[in-house]
């Protein structure tokens, strides 16, 4: 990452291990962020999704 | 600039832009369930939306930087548009995703965008505002509680 792009926030990394129980829930969070992806897909190709202007 | 077309709140918006290859993406921004993600402060739990994009028709496309321009200026607008909004999004570290977001950060040039930017473990979790609408100071604390109370993770910032 360049420093240019350091400089428009802040950065944070954990100050202490990631447990196990952690990085389960992680990846869980990450999956349902991907279903919610399918779904929004599905939601569109079945009409559910219209824009309105 | 591409085409789009949206249905637009606060709480939800959705934009369909239109890539001169005729295929749609869904630019989706929307309040995060508490199911997916529970933040343990009111201020983030009322204001954090989440973005998401999904190309919904077409043949997928090779890197179309007027999309990636698109995208930008409604996210510009909607950070503009709205007190106390705040866009989160997460991505798998070192992903074109995430390779893309970081192209945005460097390239803009608006002194009111901000961003929170976490990398744990797999992933990086983004968290954008607009300094002059939006409670900084209120929006990190929440930010380092929700990973306290949630990933049981103490933050540090990270000085290389």
């Amino acid at each position: 990452m360049s420093e240019k792009a350091k400089t428009k926030g802040i950065d944070f990394v954990p100050a202490n291990a990631v447990s196990d129980e952690a990085k389960h829930k992680l990846n869980e969070m990450m999956k349902r962020k991907k279903e919610n992806l399918e779904k929004l897909v599905r939601d569109y190709k079945e009409g559910v999704l219209l824009p309105q202007n | 600039m591409l085409k789009y077309k949206s249905n637009e709140s606060k709480t939800s918006s959705h934009f369909f832009i239109t890539t001169d290859a005729e295929s749609i993406h869904l630019l989706n921004f929307s309040t995060i369930e508490e199911e997916t993600m529970l933040f343990d402060n009111d201020y983030l739990q009322e204001n954090v939306v989440e973005m998401q994009i999904a190309r919904v028709s077409g043949e997928r496309e090779i890197f179309c930087k007027s999309l990636s321009n698109t995208i930008k200026t409604i996210f510009d607008n909607l950070l503009y548009k709205y007190d106390d909004f705040i866009v989160y999004t997460s991505v798998p570290v070192d992903s074109l995703k995430e390779k893309l977001i970081h192209r945005y950060i460097i390239e803009d040039d608006n002194d009111e965008f901000f961003v929170f930017r976490i990398s744990i473990y797999d992933y990086t979790m983004f968290f954008f505002l607009n300094t002059y609408k939006t409670n900084l100071a209120e929006a990190m604390n929440g930010i380092v509680e929700f990973f306290k109370s949630e990933y049981d993770v103490d933050l540090k910032l990270n000085i290389k």
